[in-house]
């Protein structure tokens, strides 16, 4: 059962995104103003080829939600590290260990790892929310929820269920978010311990064509001074929202083609404020963005994520649906 | 800047055309003047890029004809393509009982019906790949240099590698990709590779290797655009002794190369699972 609403929390359906192809880079929607992150004085060191370095272990575990909770509401921030530990140690979910459904696997998670004094990760728009769905896309959540609970074939799961990908852009997770970033020159590769490597070319190249979709779409980049601008495109319209942020992203949001824009500006020796804004004038009335800091640590060991060679609780999540329906025709047919 | 680097190169490939022809192909024999590998301003060989393999190996890595596809009605499409052996000697020094064992996966190959079937082909399946398979899967790979360590990234499925290049680690436990320790020998990055698990297959032919596996690949550039691979395979279960297999690998200078998804657990999920979707009843 737990199971099961973990999986219907994934956002179970097929969003058939019909026409919503990406809009040529010339004819963006005038409404998709450039997010600009605020500017930082830190100046990182650099490789042998001059680009920022970058190169190590990432991580962005948090405790801080994607929305601002409603009791948080008109406070952008938190005043100082001790309001936000008080917070975080009071609304971490499950964090008391001695009580409470969940807090097994709590113990083994590492939310707070990085220390944000924003209260909620989206900081655009500036109310910590998300921007409302256009109608249609709205229509779309409401029929992709009426049929949440419909495990009919394994399209019906979330890609990490299935060992295809996590998500781009990926907030925080509960485990395994150690993240490598490797440089050479021309190339970002982004490396996450679960399943997805994004290589990032700097050349200036375009972006594949639009018949090559990617779960993770088409990355592109180029340095603004420090900060690294990746502009990622030709995303698959198989992916769901859900993924992204876990609970924290509201069930059913549709998750199609889109125009992502991330800035990674590092701010000090172990620290990366990485912004994702995300523009989509099919689903979302404005872009958003959300604020995630990385830090970096140099204790992480990055090891294989042979997710799909195991990948047996699919077939057995799958397999058990058709017995439980061929046990409940059984009934219906003796009770006849 | 990158366009201006990209002419220099093809000028020089077309220099290096001619002085290709006289060199040995196997490593160590005849590399180029040592002034035309590019180098990191450390000294070190730059193995950054995209590169692939442009052979039969993965099909099988010994001598073999041209065959039917495995699949009927892929007819020609799916037909084996002929391939020269990449072992040294030709032949795979396997004990007596291992070379039944890999006939045998010969056959199970590929499976007569759908399903999760392990007796098959881990290709098939869309599992990892092991080492050195992954290198000479029809798909690139992209490597990424620094002093400290290397990452091989390659195109198939999640595969990838994380080679540090310094004090080596054991092992810490068993896996698809194996533990890799890296060092240079020269101009030669040198890769010891430990912590195999038993399922992975060296080509779709069914020659295999136990949990006892240790491979040392060696990684040398003869050109600009050339990487002689080496890996010498140790399985004392499986093996009466170590043998050794060798190919150049090549570098993906197409227009705008790069390394595109290949997420096969999608691609074979109606194989695996299709027999547990759910019909609607038709009434």
């Amino acid at each position: 059962m737990g199971n099961r609403r973990l999986v219907s929390a994934a956002l179970p359906a097929l969003i058939i995104a019909v026409g919503l192809a990406v809009a040529p880079l010339t004819a963006q929607t005038p409404t998709a103003k450039p997010f600009t992150p605020p500017p930082s004085t830190y100046s990182p060191p650099r490789t042998p080829w001059g680009d920022p370095d970058l190169m190590g272990v990432w991580d962005y575990q948090t405790v801080i939600r994607m929305e601002r909770p409603k009791e948080l509401a008109g406070k952008a921030r938190f005043a100082n590290e001790a309001e936000y530990e008080a917070w975080a140690m009071t609304n971490a979910p499950n964090r008391e260990t001695e009580t409470g459904v969940g807090a097994y696997n709590e113990w083994w998670n590492n939310r707070n790892f990085v220390t944000n004094l924003n209260t909620s990760l989206i900081v655009d728009p500036p109310d910590g929310r998300y921007p409302p769905l256009t109608p249609a896309a709205e229509q779309r959540r409401k029929e992709i929820l009426a049929k949440a609970n419909e495990l009919a074939s394994w399209e019906d799961y979330h890609a990490l269920v299935r060992c295809i990908a996590s998500q781009t852009p990926n907030g925080p997770q509960a485990y395994n978010s150690g993240t490598y970033i490797m440089q050479s020159p021309g190339w970002i590769a982004i490396i996450r311990e679960r399943l997805d490597t994004r290589l990032i070319p700097l050349d200036g190249r375009p972006h594949v064509g639009d018949n090559i979709r990617h779960w993770n779409g088409d990355a592109v980049g180029h340095w603004e001074g420090t900060t690294l601008v990746v502009e990622t495109t030709n995303f698959t319209d198989k992916q769901r929202m859900g993924g992204m942020s876990g609970a924290s992203v509201p069930a059913g949001i549709p998750f199609g083609n889109f125009r992502l824009v991330e800035h990674f500006t590092p701010v000090g020796p172990n620290r990366i404020e990485y912004y994702a804004t995300v523009i989509d004038p099919t689903t979302w009335t404005t872009p958003w963005t959300f604020n995630l800091p990385w830090e970096r640590d140099d204790d992480y060991k990055m090891f294989e994520y042979a997710c799909h060679e195991g990948n047996y609780a699919l077939t057995n999540s799958l397999r058990g649906e058709r017995v439980q329906e061929a046990e409940a025709a059984k009934q219906r047919e003796a009770g006849k | 800047m990158t366009r201006i680097r990209a002419i220099t190169n093809v000028a020089g490939c077309v220099v290096l055309a001619m002085v290709c022809v006289a060199v040995e192909w196997s490593a160590g024999q005849g590399p180029l003047p040592q002034t035309q590998i590019p180098r990191t301003p450390d000294g070190k060989p730059d193995l950054n890029g995209i590169w692939q393999a442009m052979n039969t190996a993965n099909y099988d890595l010994e001598d073999h004809g041209a065959g039917p596809s495995p699949f009927l009605l892929a007819g020609a499409i799916g037909a084996i393509p002929p391939g020269e052996s990449v072992v040294e000697g030709g032949r795979i020094p396997y004990r007596p009982e291992a070379l039944v064992k890999r006939n045998e996966n010969r056959k199970n190959a590929t499976p007569a019906k759908p399903g999760r079937n392990l007796a098959a082909d881990p290709e098939l399946n869309c599992f990892l790949p092991g080492v050195p398979r992954a290198t000479y899967m029809p798909h690139p790979f992209q490597i990424f240099q620094s002093q400290k360590l290397i990452w091989i990234l390659y195109q198939y499925s999640y595969a990838r590698r994380e080679i540090p290049l310094g004090t080596s680690t054991e092992a810490p436990y068993e896996s698809w990709m194996g533990w890799s320790n890296g060092r240079w020998e020269g101009d030669t990055l040198v890769v010891d590779v430990t912590g195999f698990n038993d399922q992975t297959w060296f080509d779709r032919a069914g020659n295999h290797h136990s949990d006892a596996l240790h491979v040392i690949e060696r990684y040398t550039p003869i050109s600009a655009y050339h990487l002689m691979y080496e890996a010498t395979i140790e399985d004392p279960k499986v093996f009466t002794r170590p043998w050794k297999l060798a190919m150049p690998l090549y570098r993906r200078i197409d227009r705008n190369a790069r390394v595109l998804e290949f997420k096969c657990p999608e691609l074979v999920e109606e194989l695996h699972l299709g027999q547990y979707r759910k019909v609607t009843p038709t009434r």
